[in-house]
């Protein structure tokens, strides 16, 4: 199981972008995310769905339509598509708290706050273009099969 | 505004019960930890009663009953919290929950898997007794329940 939220649709919005990224001018559909990742692709389409209105990506139509970036992959950094799902991150709300509690558990407030952050700095200092090479890399050797 | 870091209700209501009862001097009960913890009443209950099945609470009944820990704070390891709601926990090396990452090597690097080895690891290696150091309450609710005047919540 996972501890921690780091959830789902920020982890297949990173994956799926970079595929997009990957892909080019050529474009890559969902259908085609979901067979390379092995995800839903119900799922798939809302998290798509969700950076397309964020004006992160485009769709062409056609049989050989698909996503498209809309700016640069070294343009795009990996909070730009986290904040694009769950809404902006500030770094002085990353402690761990229950919402309606009366008490704070510092001692667990530490340890969440310590290892958001770590999340946090990934994400902002890490741009598409860093972990493109890798989905181009499944791109190439799944075209080549 | 987002977390990063998200809990489940359950569990946030398991670690906020174990440190109340481990500083409470009397037996606290359902209806006092759910309305110190903000939670509903009939998850709170549900919830304590994993941590009875799972031997780190005892319960008793009638109007003065409540709970209290089975061990010392100092020998319940917060994974224990953890695991008595939802079995042993295993960290997966994939954040997309692949058994073999269809990229190769991990696509973020291993970050997620680094993030959850890191709880983990903490939550192996930290007792209750680590919870309850600095807890905080703005209303003085602790003192209350620590010096057992007659505490009720109203």
């Amino acid at each position: 199981m996972r501890i921690i939220g780091l959830s789902d649709a920020n982890i297949l919005g990173i994956h799926s972008m970079a595929l997009i990224a990957a892909s080019g001018l050529d474009g890559i559909s969902v259908h085609r995310i979901a067979e390379l990742t092995k995800c839903s692709q119900n799922h798939l389409t809302k998290v798509v769905e969700i950076m397309a209105k964020a004006n992160l990506i485009h769709a062409t139509r056609g049989p050989s339509g698909g996503f498209h970036l809309n700016r640069a992959s070294k343009d795009i950094l990996l909070i730009d598509i986290y904040e694009a799902i769950s809404g902006k991150v500030e770094e002085d709300n990353l402690c761990y708290e229950h919402p309606n509690s009366r008490i704070r558990l510092n001692f667990f407030n530490k340890i969440c706050f310590d290892l958001s952050l770590r999340y946090l700095n990934y994400l902002k200092n890490t741009t598409l273009a860093d972990i493109q090479p890798k989905a181009e890399e499944l791109l190439e050797k799944h075209n080549n099969k | 505004m987002t977390k990063i870091l998200a809990i489940s209700e359950a569990n946030a209501i398991s670690f906020h019960a174990m440190a109340l009862i481990a500083i409470s001097e009397i037996s606290i009960n359902t209806n006092d930890i759910a309305e110190i913890s903000g939670a509903s009443k009939h998850h709170t209950a549900k919830v304590l009663q994993r941590l009875v099945k799972h031997g780190l609470l005892g319960s008793i009944r009638g109007p003065s009953g409540g709970f209290y820990l089975k061990k010392m704070a100092n020998k319940i390891l917060l994974i224990e919290i953890l695991e008595a709601l939802e079995g042993e926990i295993k960290i997966n090396d994939c954040p997309i929950d692949n058994p073999v990452c269809p990229f190769g090597s991990c696509l973020m690097g291993g970050i997620c898997s680094e993030i959850g080895t890191n709880l983990l690891n903490y939550l192996k290696s930290h007792t209750l007794s680590d919870l309850i150091v600095n807890i905080d309450s703005n209303q003085n609710i602790l003192n209350r329940v620590k010096n057992h005047e007659n505490y009720r919540i109203k």
